[in-house]
């Protein structure tokens, strides 16, 4: 019932933090530089049609009403209507959204899973070569640039392999888990490059701590199997902070997923911001905002409350 | 279980014949065959799939399969001006005085939706982007179309197949800006807007074309369907899927690996790569013009010998084969290939550095003195590079400005002080293109009461009454532009797509845009 009203607490607190966005958000679509009307039309338009357009789109109204408009059409009206594409902003960030977030989700696997791996077998070895060819390893892949690695691993993995499709989300046809599977693989690494590597040395330096504690070395000289040592007591006392280093590298790996969209041709929301970005295209960089800010909340609230369950001396906190 | 193994030796049999037959075709080209998914990859996503707010080349490569225009061009052919082709409009007749048009429309048309194609529904797409008074007057359509209907003065159904246009000055040129692929009037289905909105329309896409709307995921595709019902010839591919993968390594990899059948705008660096992998990249003429503007607003401008020495000091043979590999035109015209009134004959100023430098002197500048800056958009950066190390052979210092898309149209249009030239692209078929290409010079600061000379000639051309005489008198006014030194032409490209090895019947037409109906994909691959 306590963590409940807890949980409950935390929720609430997110209301006024998504008030403050949607104002930041509205002002960042409409005071980046740039007049939108003049970036999508102004090639062909004369001054007095630009004028007609701006006022189509509501943009010489003052801005205090241009927020509420703008309110009113995220609430009810799917978002109001992406400048460069004519279409309703939700239609164009929903779906794509989601490409991101089972991109995201994937990432996060291939990051906890490998970056855990990764980093205890380097902290099992420590001091050893398969430590240190482990570490430099490390050391050179988070120096990498996402949009590099992608284009090797495409051209590895697809061009000359013929393994893995090239990008994309399904093939001609279409269709199928397996698909999607083929598909996820190669953005899903490059997603989480950087993450997993991080995540891997702090893994590595938790079991080298924890491999040194008096309790470690107690029952080592009980005769107590390694086995038992490191599944059982090591791995239980850093998952917490596997957790929570993953809960923060989430935003790495979701600003890394945006560029990954754009290699693999991934239809998710980055390709979408990019292009509204270069666009001018305010209205789905605002959507865009909103959304993306509620995930963030979302995943520092539910990474909250893991935290909490998994570690009993948090829960006053 | 027997009988499925029965069906699966039949299937291999036939696919096995299938193959051979393919494979046979890969030789002699064969013959066509139906059927296939054909999956393209465009560069842009396409703009909201509404005919009349369409912009952007790749929309009008979707959407074409969908809407139809009254008049067509033949985009079978592949050099020269493309003949007008009936479409929606069996045939089309004006005045002496060439101020009303009047079309008779094709009879047993159908919507996708199977309500049919009349004057009526020919009157409603007129009136949604003209008359103010109509229920369903869109004003973003207004605002593109405006440059042409700005002179309509009247306009109704002569007739359930019947309909005319009256303007107010003679506009000979009115059937092939019918045939172009935006701001113009492509006719959707009015039962669409008036359920849904006019916001509503892309959403629901729905005309009487080759194929229908099936589904959209903006980012990723835009599927079609071959509509059955169709009027004209049957079209070979049963769906057409567009995919939008706007990475140039991602898209030219696609291909290589077989997921798209064809892709659009090939950097000019991957054009050999393709071809020695066994891929077309067929050349054309097709309009698609890069040119560069002159800020006017800059004072520097207004002395006609730094124009000239600007143009005399451009190299545009080595442009065309320095920054874009050879797979580009030099071009001395403001008109394109393509365009009805391009004559390869003519020439603004040739390459000669020298005069370059004399012009300069005789204006008072001595070499290094005149600066000024290049805006570009990102997408220009190796063009502008060249261009700086170009110009500076001639003493002019060029600072090179890069900015995204969005800041660098705010920027021409709004220039800040040492502002200079600028690039831009397009490129239409319909010679009244000199009409919007000098409007967009005028929007960059060209002050048209300067050049007398040249506004009445495109005001005589764009209103002419005599047929004969229109072309010339469009040249005349090319003529006028180039000789006073207002744009400095720059390259035509002209490999801007590449096909699979199985991919027949693909003509890279001389328009912007292809014809799909026609293309068909042979089993080998």
């Amino acid at each position: 019932m306590r963590q409940l009203r807890h949980i409950g607490f935390r929720v609430l607190n997110v209301l006024p933090i998504l008030f403050l966005v949607s104002i930041l958000a509205f002002l960042l679509g409409v005071l980046t530089p740039g007049d939108p009307v003049e970036a999508q039309f102004a090639s062909r338009f004369t001054p007095e049609q630009l004028d007609e357009l701006r006022t189509t789109y509501g943009l010489d109204r003052p801005l205090w009403e241009q927020y509420f408009v703008w309110l009113k059409n995220l609430a009810a009206d799917g978002g109001g209507l992406s400048l460069t594409l004519g279409t309703p902003v939700f239609d164009m960030l929903v779906p794509p959204f989601l490409n991101t977030l089972i991109l995201t989700v994937a990432g996060a696997l291939v990051c906890v899973v490998f970056g855990t791996l990764i980093g205890a077998i380097a902290g099992i070895f420590h001091g050893t070569w398969i430590d240190r060819a482990v570490m430099l390893l490390a050391q050179v892949g988070s120096n990498l640039s996402v949009y590099w690695f992608g284009l090797v691993l495409i051209s590895v993995f697809s061009l000359q392999l013929g393994w893995l499709p090239v990008g994309g989300m399904q093939s001609r046809g279409g269709g199928g888990f397996a698909d999607l599977l083929e598909h996820l693989v190669l953005p899903a690494v490059s997603a989480a490059l950087i993450s997993m590597l991080v995540l891997a040395r702090f893994v590595r330096i938790g079991v080298i701590r924890e491999a040194e504690t008096d309790y470690v070395r107690t029952f080592r000289s009980q005769g107590v199997p390694l086995r038992t040592i490191y599944g059982r007591n090591i791995f239980r006392n850093i998952a917490p902070s596997i957790v929570n280093v993953t809960g923060l590298e989430i935003g790495t790996l979701i600003t890394g997923v945006f560029f990954v969209e754009i290699v693999f041709n991934w239809p998710g929301i980055g390709t979408q911001l990019v292009n509204a970005v270069n666009g001018k295209d305010y209205p789905v960089i605002q959507g865009g905002i909103v959304l993306v800010a509620l995930c963030y909340l979302l995943v520092n609230l539910v990474t909250d409350v893991i935290v909490d369950a998994l570690d009993p001396r948090l829960r006053g906190a | 279980m027997r009988r499925n193994k029965r069906k699966a030796i039949i299937a291999a049999g036939i696919a096995a014949v299938l193959l051979l037959t393919g494979c046979s075709g890969g030789n002699d080209a064969g013959l066509p065959v139906d059927g296939g998914e054909f999956v393209t990859g465009l560069y842009l996503e396409p703009r909201g799939l509404d005919p009349h707010r369409q912009v952007y080349w790749e929309t009008y490569r979707v959407s074409r399969n969908i809407f139809e225009p009254l008049v067509g061009e033949d985009l079978t052919t592949d050099s020269g001006v493309p003949g007008l082709v009936p479409v929606l409009a069996t045939e089309w007749e004006h005045s002496d005085d060439g101020r009303v048009w009047t079309f008779q429309l094709r009879d047993g048309v159908t919507f996708h939706d199977g309500s049919p194609f009349d004057a009526a529904a020919l009157h409603k797409n007129v009136r949604r982007v003209w008359d103010r008074s109509y229920e369903f007057f869109d004003e973003e359509s207004a605002g593109r179309v405006k440059v042409w209907f700005d002179n309509l003065r009247a306009a109704r159904p002569t007739g359930d197949h019947s309909y005319t246009f009256e303007f107010d000055k003679p506009f000979l040129g009115f059937p092939r800006i019918l045939a172009q692929s935006m701001y113009t009037l492509p006719v959707g289905n009015p039962a669409v807007w008036e359920k849904y909105g006019n916001d509503g329309f892309a959403q629901h896409p729905e005309g009487t074309g080759p194929y229908r709307f099936a589904s959209r995921a903006i980012g990723d595709r835009i599927v079609l369907q071959r509509n059955p019902d169709y009027w004209g010839p049957r079209p070979r591919l049963d769906t057409l899927t567009f995919r939008v993968i706007p990475n140039n390594q991602t898209r030219v990899a696609s291909l290589l690996n077989g997921e798209v059948d064809l892709i659009s705008y090939v950097p000019p660096d991957d054009v050999e790569t393709l071809e020695n992998a066994g891929f077309n990249v067929p050349e054309g003429t097709a309009a698609e013009l890069v040119y560069f503007s002159f800020n006017r607003h800059n004072p520097v401008f207004e002395d006609d010998r730094v124009r000239r020495a600007l143009i005399h000091g451009l190299d545009r043979e080595a442009l065309a084969k320095e920054v874009y590999n050879g797979f580009a035109s030099p071009q001395y015209s403001f008109l394109p290939p393509g365009n009805e009134a391009y004559d390869p004959a003519a020439r603004d100023f040739d390459y000669d550095p020298d005069r370059a430098r004399r012009l300069l002197a005789e204006a008072g500048y001595d070499p290094g003195e005149l600066r000024f800056n290049l805006v570009i958009d990102v997408a220009n950066e190796n063009l502008g590079q060249w261009l700086q190390a170009h110009l500076k052979a001639i003493g002019v210092e060029v600072d090179v400005v890069s900015l995204d898309r969005v800041n660098y149209s705010a920027r021409v249009y709004h220039p800040q002080p040492g502002d200079g030239l600028s690039i831009d692209e397009f490129g239409e078929t319909n010679a009244e293109w000199l009409h919007n290409g000098y409007n967009g010079l005028k929007n960059r600061g060209l002050d048209p009461a300067k050049y007398p000379d040249v506004t009445a000639a495109i005001d005589t051309a764009l209103h002419t009454t005599d047929p004969d005489t229109r072309i010339r008198l469009w040249q005349q006014a090319e003529e006028k532009l180039r000789t006073n030194a207002l744009v400095i032409p720059a390259v035509n490209l002209n490999r801007y797509y590449a096909t699979g090895p199985n991919v027949e019947g693909f003509v890279y037409a001389s328009t912007n845009w292809y014809d799909l109906s026609p293309v068909w994909l042979s089993g080998s691959r």
